[in-house]
């Protein structure tokens, strides 16, 4: 909760929720922790906005949800990739190699 | 494409709103609860961890709305929700819910009256091919202008043979015979036309064939076609009518043609049958009594075409002395059928323009008083998150229902309106058979959408402007002073529109007063007047006369009767017989005749119509055929033809005629085109000498006119049966049909001047009343002080007064432009009559002024103890 961390990059949202869920069955709460974990805490995602943000990439049919008990033993809606998701998740993965790569071209450029 | 394979998820989604809702719930709780939970750890107090988690989480409400957005049909979902909650808020406000309904009901109501009759008149479509390519031709005096031009056979060849804008053009004579044979007697309505009027209607017979050139020669069989409902009716659909032959005034015509279903001539040339038109051999150039109907050449505007047809014209005028002082008019047919309507429905139009307006202001006041209401309901869902267009976007629900179901109550108001216009109004209206159309219902739906939008986008704004914490503060009013100047701006607005129709409503009346006010010039009450041909095979002209007073003296007979007499011209019929007459001594060769109104009655015409006598006598039996010919004039021929001069024993005499008539006496003006229009001269003639085969018999009776037709069909059946009693009318029914446009007029324009009046006034009091409402605690105050509750009241009225200034101010302007665009239909009175204008905005004013010293005093002679209190 160090509230200097950045939050997340409009537009990369989706692709670090694609790349979690590749990983292992998550609920919200379980994404905004593993994220902040793997980033090692540098990411910090706006919690609120996660929400549209999931019931966004359900609507596309690329993830989908089921009810399940936590191992604290309370429901929690768990999302998982599907395989149109897995096929998305790589083309995003593309396009943002694809850009970061770009922008480092032009950052690197000497003076 | 994706978004219509998905939608039968998407529907599911919806279908299970309820479970999707609670799911959300559910996910969004959990998360809230983990959140909690983390802070808890960390050390927080439950409710301090609590405060932390939602401000972590960012605002739920919002959240949530964006979740649904992002199912899809979002949109759709929030229409729904926002529909379920306008409805719920109606039913915790129904006053004011009924109150906006029914003032959307009373615009949408006076707009759908008037424009079905529009649409019925002006924008149905003809049922002709290409009716727009179509126009009426006829001739009127160069300088002034006729109500209903019509031309002479000879020069309406000229104009076909000069004239290249038309691509069809043919003569139409009105004509109603009597169809007789082995079925009783029956007057049909037709007209005989030349060939070319199928093909300037562009129609071809469903049997047979149509009239064709050769019909018209005077030689040739004289031939007629039939309209397919009257072929239906009187011939039972047979077929093989086509060949026969039938019998019409007495004369035999052979049938060549049916024309198709569905087909019906314009207005005058009737629906039942078309004869060929054959140029009588007495006809001049001067006999004006056709109508021309021509279809313009493809690429000819209406425009060109009437350039075209002016030169033609004054050619014509000089090459024919019969044709000077004339000149050639062309009308649309579109144009010349709505003529007598156009102007009353413009003003109609006018008017209701006005009654929306004021209803939009009013039903946008309404909603900023119950936002203002709301205030707090609005500043809550503001924050917990409803984004500023989230909460328009509901309230415009709001208002669009509101306006919907003022629509469909304004539909059923309409419908009332169209049926009083049916009741009230010109016969021309109830012949074009109103009736509420898909468009008229489109039109009223649009209208009330668009008005809800525009009264309630207002109010909406200003409804969420306002600071939050202002309004959640305990005790706090939030600031008042925008919505507050915009409240009185409409307000001010309504009590302009409504003084602009009341002053209309005022003209209109005292017009309709003067009018009423008028002598007809005849005593009306208790005659009954109907018509009877007498056709040339079975009468010629030797037995007319004879005919003519047997009729007369049977009909007196009936038991009932009081006196009767017979007349070329029934007054008030809206028929006119109009010639130019010669006074002897008066008019050089060449000279324009004075135009007058020639009626060839019975004797006892003027007792039976109880015409005033001013000088000399009227006729009497000793004026028979073979006495010298005399005439009688009115008042308005004395003043006009004659110069002032008495014209008793000045004789006069009508183009063609070759014996002179001598004036005998001078009788009372008769109003025969309406008790609104100021004619000019009347000449009368005696019946014995100028013997007619038309007659209109007037019969005066003691009791109820309508009583004595049946003994009269039997009466003149006795006379001859083959003769047909028609077109029977009560002369006081004559003069009120005359007066239907006007008093239509009146009264549709007095009822919108009080609904908008009253919506104005009511307007004001709830401006002045809601403000006095919310200053409630500063009078108190005021009060406790020592202030008096004059001073309280006047404090309190201020702004009444001031709106009720500008809102008489603004109305006069409005007045002066709206009384002008109708002056056309004011009588008697000028339109900015001054102090008719000055005792409509006093009155206004007044009324206003009452409106708002109502709530002050209510506000001022309040306890100002209950209200330091609280």
């Amino acid at each position: 909760m160090t509230d200097s961390s950045p939050d997340v990059l409009p537009g990369t949202l989706d692709l670090l929720v694609l790349k979690t869920l590749s990983l292992e069955p998550l609920h919200g709460w379980g994404i905004v922790l593993r994220i902040q974990q793997l980033s090692g805490n540098v990411l910090q995602v706006n919690q609120g906005s996660l929400y549209p943000a999931l019931h966004r990439l359900e609507n596309r049919g690329w993830i989908a949800a089921e009810w399940k008990d936590t191992e604290n033993n309370r429901k929690a809606k768990y999302y998982h990739l599907t395989t149109a998701g897995n096929a998305q998740l790589a083309q995003e993965i593309a396009r943002w190699n694809r850009y970061s790569g770009a922008v480092r071209l032009v950052l690197s450029t000497a003076p | 494409m994706h978004w219509i394979a998905d939608l039968p998820r998407r529907v599911r989604t919806l279908w299970r709103r309820d479970v999707y809702e609670t799911d959300l719930h559910a996910e969004v709780e959990f998360h809230l609860e983990m959140l909690r939970m983390e802070f808890m750890r960390s050390g927080m107090s439950a409710q301090e961890a609590r405060r932390q988690a939602f401000i972590t989480f960012g605002g739920v409400e919002r959240f949530k709305d964006e979740c649904r957005d992002a199912r899809g049909l979002g949109k759709l979902e929030d229409v729904i929700h926002d529909t379920r909650y306008a409805l719920s808020a109606f039913r915790r406000a129904p006053g004011f819910a009924a109150a906006a309904v029914l003032l959307v009901a009373l615009g949408i109501g006076a707009s759908v009256g008037v424009f079905s009759a529009v649409s019925a008149l002006l924008l149905r479509p003809l049922p002709y091919h290409s009716p727009d390519r179509i126009v009426v031709l006829g001739e009127a005096p160069v300088a002034g202008a006729s109500t209903r031009p019509v031309t002479s056979y000879d020069n309406s060849v000229e104009w076909k043979a000069r004239a290249r804008s038309f691509a069809a053009l043919a003569v139409v004579d009105e004509w109603s015979p009597t169809l007789s044979g082995t079925r009783p007697a029956e007057r049909v309505s037709g007209a005989l036309v030349t060939a070319d009027l199928f093909g300037v209607l562009r129609v071809h017979p469903a049997i047979g064939r149509a009239l064709v050139p050769s019909d018209h020669l005077p030689a040739s069989e004289r031939v007629i076609v039939l309209g397919h409902a009257f072929w239906q009716r009187r011939f039972g659909a047979d077929s093989s009518i086509v060949g026969r032959r039938v019998t019409l005034n007495g004369a035999s015509f052979r049938v060549v043609g049916v024309l198709p279903p569905g087909f019906r001539g314009p207005a005058e040339l009737g629906g039942d049958l078309w004869g060929s038109f054959v140029r009588h051999p007495h006809e001049t150039r001067d006999s004006r009594s056709l109508r021309v109907f021509a279809r313009l050449r493809e690429g000819v505007g209406v425009a060109a075409a009437r350039e075209e047809l002016a030169r033609v014209s004054a050619t014509l005028a000089r090459e024919y002395p019969e044709n000077r002082g004339m000149k050639a008019v062309l009308t649309p047919l579109r144009r010349e059928l709505a003529r007598d309507s156009e102007k009353p429905l413009i003003l109609l139009g006018a008017m209701t323009s006005l009654v929306v307006l004021v209803a939009c202001c009013s039903v946008s006041n309404l909603l900023l008083a119950r936002g203002a209401a709301r205030q707090r309901e609005i500043a809550v869902r503001a924050a917990l998150g409803a984004t500023r267009g989230r909460i328009v976007r509901q309230l415009l629900t709001e208002s669009g229902l509101l306006c919907l179901a003022g629509a469909a109550a304004g539909l059923g108001l309409g419908m009332v309106a169209v049926r009083a216009t049916g009741w009230l109004g010109p016969r021309e209206l109830r012949a074009a058979a109103i009736g509420l159309d898909t468009r008229v219902v489109l039109c009223a739906v649009s209208l009330s959408l668009v008005l809800g939008l525009t009264a309630g986008i207002l109010p909406a704004l200003a409804a969420t402007r306002r600071d939050l914490h202002a309004v959640l503060l305990p005790g706090a009013r939030g600031s008042t002073a925008p919505r507050g100047r915009l409240r009185h701006a409409l307000a001010g607005a309504q009590l302009a529109g409504a003084l602009a129709l009341v002053s209309c409503g005022a003209l209109l009346f005292k017009s309709f007063a003067r009018v009423q006010a008028n002598d007809p010039g005849v005593g009306a009450r208790g005659v009954l007047a109907f018509s009877v041909s007498l056709p040339e095979s079975r009468y010629p002209d030797t037995l007319v006369a004879a005919a003519g007073a047997e009729i007369v003296s049977r009909v007196r007979a009936l038991p009932g009767v009081t006196a009767v007499a017979a007349t070329s011209l029934v007054p008030f019929s809206g028929e006119w017989d109009r010639v130019g007459v010669e006074v002897e001594g008066w008019a050089g060769p060449g000279d324009v005749l004075p135009e007058v109104d020639r009626f060839v009655v019975s004797p006892d015409y003027f007792a039976t119509l109880a015409i005033r006598r001013i000088r000399g006598r009227v006729f009497g039996p000793l004026d028979g055929a073979s006495a010298p010919r005399v005439a009688v004039v009115d008042e308005r021929f004395a003043e006009r033809v004659t110069a002032g001069r008495l014209p008793i024993g000045r004789r006069v005499r009508l183009p063609g005629d070759s014996s002179w008539a001598t004036i005998v006496g001078v009788v009372g003006h008769v109003r025969h085109y309406g008790r609104d229009v100021d004619g000019g001269g009347q000449i009368y003639f005696a019946q014995a000498q100028y013997p007619r085969r038309w007659l209109g018999i007037l019969a005066r009776t003691d009791g109820g006119p309508r009583s004595i037709l049946g003994p009269a069909r039997t009466a003149v059946a006795r006379v001859d049966p083959e003769l047909a009693v028609y077109g029977a009318r009560t002369l006081a029914g004559l003069i009120a049909e005359q007066g239907a446009s006007r008093r239509l007029a009146t009264v549709l324009v007095g009822v919108y001047a009080a609904i908008t009046a009253v919506i104005a006034i009511v307007g004001v009091y709830a401006v002045v009343s809601h403000e006095a409402a919310q200053r409630t605690r500063e009078f108190a105050v005021r009060l406790a002080l020592g202030a008096s509750p004059r001073e309280i009241v006047i404090s309190s009225m201020r702004t009444g007064m001031v709106l009720t200034a500008a809102g008489v101010a603004a109305g006069l302007v409005l007045a002066h432009a709206a009384t002008r665009a109708f002056s056309a239909h004011l009588y008697g009175v000028r339109a900015n009559d001054p102090v008719l204008l000055a005792a409509v905005a006093l009155l206004v004013g007044a009324a206003a002024l009452l409106a708002s010293y109502l709530p002050a005093r209510r506000a001022a002679y309040s306890d100002p103890v209950m209200w330091l209190k609280e």
